[in-house]
């Protein structure tokens, strides 16, 4: 009796990582493959844990601003926001309305700056090496000049304060903001004209590393991700703060929830971020830029709040809680990426190892603020 | 421009008038009264659940509801498939240490359907730390809960895959415990100190 045999194959198990140009950071995958197909992948995190919850709690909060920043070094203003918001809210200060524009110009151009070095680096995920590369970070280095102007710095800006924010913008910002703007739009046509229209980009792209839907949410993805799915779910609109409700802007979404939607919709929004930045500067007011008679040592009344916004990655929210002290008796990260990021072994199961590296890109991951 | 400028100082009738630092701190009076009257969502849930008991309170943006561990199932599967909650939203799970008085369990929650959001809290003493976990209701609580585990020592029973995350594999420490000290060797040659 002979017994029909079908090719056999054998798994293999390949390490990414945890130091790997394609991992964005310091991020370590297991993937099982099947010749060229991913049939399972582990990850793993926690390269970059520096315990910043830990250290939150015995900082002051004038000085836990400053880590803000470092949770996540692609949208710093936006976590600086979420801590300012939540200390704020608490306290019951009322923040100068100039103080507030400030803070959602920065916000919406943290947002373009982080977005366009997901279009730099997803591109090179993609192939296009330097190309798109080199054009995002030409884009973004313009946003970068003007934040150093406002702050002084190019990363950890430390710019917000509980209150308002440190100081008024330089003279001339109103001006050179206005040709940011108009030189990021031919920037963002540009990077349009080099990717979205591409059809190596788009053969690569469509219908890689979908999610249902539903999976989706109850993964409380965020951001990018879940408008991917056509789910049109963003905080600014959803549950608005600071000045939100005063803004005319979209929430773009995208329909079939795969790697090229997640690009797409991240375009879009640079657009509208940029729509926000100048409704911003064309109702900009006078006046002063720190409430006035805080005390120098700042303490909060009792009580929890759990604060988010729209990160350029996601629902950032903390989650504070005050017993009456100068420091806060327990601060909780919630990190988009973090609860984005689980949903990789979903999203990459099936596809082939080459898609592994752009499923990975197209979440958009930073580590720092995975790990924490 | 009127329009503009009527929004503007419309933006600021609104908000309450400025208070002064002393009188922010004695804002706070939540434990004195049990049970206030606090937002739908409380009603809500109590609608759904008549017959568990919950403390309510009104925090800045969400209705805090606090349950007994008990009853954390049965709320959380209300909460995830009774239509009128329909917290389908996973948005994190966490914990406080408030040593002497037990380990908090934190869950937020949102809905996407509904558009109205929830902060759930358990209470569990410190020497006998545990809740039952709740990936069968959302898969994203999973690495929540792992971290939550990890950082207090909070076993979730029934949980898949209750690894270390963040924290190095064989490390057996709680960071975020109170009393866990902010900067010290934790391990020397393989053997915790703590």
């Amino acid at each position: 009796m002979t017994i029909e045999r079908e090719f056999e194959t054998v798994t293999m198990d390949i390490n990414v990582g945890p130091q790997h140009p394609a991992t964005h950071g310091v991020f370590r995958m297991v993937l099982t493959v099947d010749g060229e197909r991913v049939v399972d992948l582990e990850p793993y995190i926690g390269y970059m844990h520096r315990g910043g919850e830990k250290l939150s709690e015995n900082m002051d909060y004038r000085q836990g601003i400053g880590y803000q920043d470092r949770t996540c070094y692609l949208s710093q203003f936006i976590a600086e926001h979420a801590y300012v918001l939540a200390a704020e809210r608490l306290m019951e200060i009322q923040v100068p309305e100039r103080a507030e524009y400030i803070r959602v110009i920065m916000d919406e151009l943290n947002r373009v700056a982080s977005h366009m070095m997901f279009v730099g680096a997803f591109g090179q995920d993609v192939g296009t090496f330097g190309t798109a590369f080199g054009y995002a970070f030409r884009e973004r280095e313009r946003i970068q000049d003007l934040f150093e102007e406002v702050t002084g710095e190019r990363l950890m800006y430390s710019y917000y304060r509980v209150g308002g924010v440190a100081w008024d913008l330089p003279p001339g910002f109103e001006e050179s903001c206005r040709r940011v703007i108009r030189e990021l739009r031919q920037g963002i046509a540009d990077l349009d004209g080099l990717l979205t229209t591409n059809e190596v980009f788009i053969e690569r792209t469509r219908d890689v590393g979908a999610i249902p839907v539903e999976d989706a949410i109850e993964y409380g993805l965020s951001g990018p991700m879940l408008r991917a799915c056509g789910v049109p779910f963003d905080i600014r609109r959803a549950e608005p703060y600071s000045l939100y409700d005063r803004f005319d802007f979209e929430v773009p979404v995208g329909d079939r929830g795969d790697v090229f939607d997640r690009y797409w919709v991240r375009m879009q929004e640079m657009a509208q971020s940029l729509r926000i930045v100048e409704q911003a500067l064309e109702q900009l007011p006078g006046g002063p830029i720190l409430a006035e008679r805080l005390p120098r040592m700042l303490r909060l009344p009792p009580g929890e709040i759990y604060q988010r916004v729209e990160d350029a990655r996601g629902e950032y929210g903390l989650y504070l809680v005050s017993r009456g002290a100068n420091k806060p008796y327990r601060l909780k990260m919630r990190s988009p990426s973090f609860s984005n990021l689980q949903a990789l072994r979903d999203m990459t199961v099936g596809h082939y190892v080459a898609d592994a590296v752009i499923i990975l890109g197209s979440i958009d991951i930073v580590l720092c603020e995975v790990d924490r | 421009m009127s329009e503009e400028q009527e929004r503007t100082t419309g933006g600021e009738g609104e908000r309450p008038p400025r208070r002064t630092p002393e009188m922010q701190v004695t804002k706070s009076d939540e434990g004195a009264a049990p049970e206030p009257e606090v937002g739908g969502v409380a009603s809500l849930f109590r609608e759904v659940l008549p017959d568990v008991v919950f403390g309510a309170e009104q925090q800045a943006y969400d209705v805090a509801l606090t349950v007994s561990r008990e009853d954390l199932v049965r709320v959380m599967e209300a909460a995830r498939r009774d239509p009128r909650l329909a917290f389908d939203y996973f948005r994190f799970n966490s914990g406080v240490d408030y040593q002497a008085e037990g380990l908090e369990v934190v869950y937020g929650l949102y809905s996407l359907t509904h558009k109205h959001s929830v902060i759930i809290k358990v209470r569990v003493p410190q020497d006998d730390a545990w809740v039952p976990t709740l990936v069968h209701l959302w898969k994203g609580a999973n690495w929540h809960e792992r971290e939550t585990r990890e950082m207090f020592g909070i076993e979730f029973r029934g949980h898949p895959d209750p690894r270390n995350l963040l924290l190095d594999e064989d490390l057996d420490i709680h960071p975020l415990r109170k009393d866990h000290p902010l900067a010290e060797i934790e391990l020397k040659q393989g053997e915790n100190v703590f």
